[in-house]
């Protein structure tokens, strides 16, 4: 095989980026000589109370639901513009932002089955950026490949044709190794794709379908997002926020409720776990419903992962508070949310015993294995790799044929754990370390979590579209710094 | 010329002391801290012409060390030299011989950039004093000082849950039809509100609920509608109690044989 390195190293990549960030995320030497800015709020008054950081202070923010501009049974279009603004997530403080509408998160894009959506970006920012829908089956062209970038100043229509069963995706910056600083920056929000055969389901909706979207950030004095790189183990934060506030409360009546959570952490994996150890109702994961429903305690989310749930809150009294934590988190990053039981009105919702029917697969056409790598100065600074490579955009990994599957063996042969993640296609889950994986994993699948010195199959099906697409590990650390691939589809 | 030489050397060992003392070594630890702090320990080093720094890259019995290599880079110039790293070797020196200030720097963790894992090493010609060893500052959990970050220093919460989460209890004693309908004879162990109910399959035909101000047993009659009295009938009592918080025990159950 032949690999190649890419021309900008690690370093320069960083240095670069570092740069050009400046506006959103600031380091230490530029602050030694700016006054802390203030604004006297009422959230204000509280924090002195209590400190920016003291978790349940805040409500739940929903992330605005975006509306389209034009709207027919065929199709719906959006205009989103990429800039920076400033956004009070810390009581009494301003944090400049890098945000779809400059809001952190973004608009959350509600989607049907079978009627197209179009959203024109427009990047008001100064540096390159792209738009990548996460779990989204669209043609390669509107994919955002890491150097399919629009310039700064510039703007792109991408199409997605929502062919796809229902799921919870987001979208997300995908520019070629900066995705490290433009996700932690702001850019992401939620993509909610629907599908009108769901209905018969009962699953909760409107007020009661509520996605949270955790994340983890640290702060400099001025209230600024506080970045320290580290391609190892990838970011860490000491504060978590759910849709952007720091482990907020949520108001909940006593009934069943849809929680739609992804980890749009950097680098940060969870481990939740709900009150004193209380049952979650797993419906579904990256790629829509699961089968059957899947009772389970403590729920493993690496980044990009998605896992919805129900929960029953019939099960707590009026007036109970019940925190959903982060086991095995530092002090910090422990609570994530509180939930404060009320009242409620009569249940309609309810936990059907099956979901989706499996799918009939063709039988795999190929076996791929993935050798997952840490690779101490190849090509003069240290990177992660795939099968002994970098990223390339001149070298295709492999060319699978459209409309089969391929059985694709992840061996991670280092000490970090890596969620990799497939764009423009989903998969199974076959095996990991040879056994059947976990019930919560046995739907569709594009990010799986690959743990140190453990092999994970997965059968990708190349269904749908043909081109050329990306794979990579989706700790933002070890994909920018070049544990990508590449394949292309051939019809 | 020998008088000279005799001269030159006596002023060569009385000047000594003063200018240039033995070579020592100087150590820098990497360091990893709960809080994913990445620090060269310390990060900024004085030393004298001559002196040896040595980098310690591992950090054994540290949970949370990640990988590092170390570059040095020489007074004046732009471009480091790469030592070594942590998965080849537990530690890497240099002579440090040329006044000045070299920087150093981890390239795993944010180079020369502000913020990440670097530092100095200030070289003179006079000796500086002792270095204090970096010790294991893992064990102690020691926090690298960051003056300008705004730290979140609060701790895990420890009760998870708050509030009456305790479903009230109901034991269903005896259930006996009545000339209007049935009888239930319940206990209860705290103040509760008892639902009794009769069904006729899935079908809710009476319903009758109760305030119990004082835990115990009583009994709760409920009647069917006066169209139901005069057929002979199989009921399905359900009993159960709800509590102040809206909890509902489990639904106790008896069959009810109804003569008109």
């Amino acid at each position: 095989m032949d690999w190649e390195h890419d021309g900008i190293t690690r370093r320069s990549a960083l240095y670069h980026s570092v740069g050009g960030l400046a506006l959103v995320c600031s380091f230490d030497f530029d602050k030694r000589a700016r006054a802390t800015r203030g604004k006297t709020t009422s959230a204000a008054l509280r924090s002195k109370a209590s400190g920016p950081f003291e978790p349940f202070q805040r409500d739940l923010p929903i992330p605005a639901v975006a509306r389209p501009v034009r709207s027919s049974k065929k199709l719906e279009e959006y205009v989103f513009e990429m800039k920076p603004s400033n956004v009070e997530i810390l009581p009494g403080y301003e944090t400049p932002i890098l945000g779809y509408n400059g809001t952190f998160p973004g608009p959350t894009v509600k989607a049907r089955r079978g009627r197209e959506v179009q959203i024109l970006q427009k990047n008001r920012s100064d540096r390159e950026l792209n738009v990548h829908l996460h779990g989204g089956v669209t043609m390669p062209q509107y994919d955002g490949h890491p150097h399919d970038a629009i310039p700064a100043g510039d703007e792109r229509l991408y199409k997605y044709p929502n062919v796809a069963h229902s799921a919870t995706l987001w979208y997300h910056d995908h520019a070629h190794g900066e995705t490290h600083l433009t996700l932690f920056a702001g850019l992401a929000g939620f993509y909610l794709l629907d599908d009108p055969d769901d209905k018969h389901f009962d699953l909760p909706q409107g007020d009661y379908d509520v996605p949270l979207m955790i994340t983890d950030r640290s702060f400099n004095k001025d209230g600024s997002f506080r970045y320290r790189f580290d391609l190892d183990r990838g970011f860490r934060g000491d504060t978590i926020l759910v849709n952007g506030a720091v482990a907020p409360r949520m108001k909940v009546e006593r009934r069943l409720y849809r929680f739609r959570i992804l980890n749009a952490s950097n680098a940060r994996p969870y481990n939740l776990k709900l009150g004193n150890g209380r049952e979650m109702i797993q419906i579904g994961s990256d790629g829509g419903l699961l089968p059957a429903p899947v009772k389970r305690k403590n729920i493993p989310m690496e980044p990009a992962e998605r896992v919805d749930i129900i929960v029953d809150f019939r099960q707590f009294g009026v007036g109970s508070k019940v925190i959903l934590r982060n086991d095995g988190g530092e002090p910090s990053t422990t609570a994530v949310m509180r939930f404060d039981v009320v009242r409620g009105k009569a249940e309609e919702a309810r936990v059907p015993k099956q979901l989706r029917e499996e799918d009939e697969l063709p039988a795999p056409n190929a076996h791929r294995s993935w050798p997952l790598t840490f690779q101490g100065l190849a090509g003069g600074s240290s990177v992660w790799q795939i099968a002994g490579g970098g990223f390339s955009e001149m070298r295709i990994d492999c060319r699978p044929r459209l409309g089969t599957t391929e059985l694709w063996t992840w061996r991670n042969l280092s000490n970090r754990t890596h969620p990799m993640h497939m764009h423009g296609y989903l998969f199974k889950v076959v095996s990991v370390n040879g056994e059947p994986p976990h019930p919560g994993n046995r739907g569709w699948k594009d990010t799986v979590a690959v743990y140190p010195n453990e092999e994970v199959v997965v059968m990708p099906y190349f269904d749908y579209f043909a081109g050329r697409y990306v794979f990579h590990c989706h700790a933002a650390e070890h994909g920018d710094m070049n544990m990508m691939g590449q394949m292309e589809v051939v019809a | 010329m020998r008088l000279r030489v005799l001269v030159a050397t006596l002023l060569a060992f009385a000047l000594a002391p003063a200018t240039a003392n033995a070579a020592v070594e100087r150590f820098v630890q990497a360091y990893d801290s709960p809080t994913f702090k990445t620090v060269w320990w310390p990060n900024a080093v004085s030393a004298q012409v001559g002196d040896t720094v040595t980098w310690r890259l591992t950090q054994p019995g540290n949970p949370r060390a990640a990988v590092h290599d170390i570059w040095l880079v020489q007074p004046g110039a732009t471009e480091g030299t790469r030592l070594a790293a942590s998965w080849e070797a537990p530690t890497a020196g240099a002579v440090v011989d040329t006044a000045g200030t070299y920087q150093f720097f981890c390239s795993i963790h944010g180079s020369l950039t502000p913020g990440g894992m670097n530092g100095t090493i200030t070289v003179t010609t006079t000796d500086p004093g002792p270095s204090p060893d970096p010790g294991a500052p893992w064990e102690t959990g020691e926090e690298p000082p960051d003056p300008n970050a705004l730290v979140n220093d609060t701790t895990a919460p420890t009760v998870f849950e708050e509030g009456d989460n305790e479903p009230p209890t109901l034991t269903l004693l005896k259930a006996t039809p009545t000339e209007k309908g049935a009888r239930a004879r319940v206990e209860v162990a705290e103040p509760v509100t008892v639902t009794v109910r009769l069904k006729k399959g899935k079908k809710v035909v009476a319903t009758k609920t109760v305030t119990v101000d004082e835990p115990g047993k009583l009994n709760v009659k409920v009647n069917l509608p006066k169209r139901l009295r005069s057929k002979e009938g199989r009921y399905r009592l359900q009993a159960w109690a709800t509590d102040g918080v809206d909890l509902d025990s489990p639904i106790a159950s008896a069959w009810i044989e109804f003569k008109p």
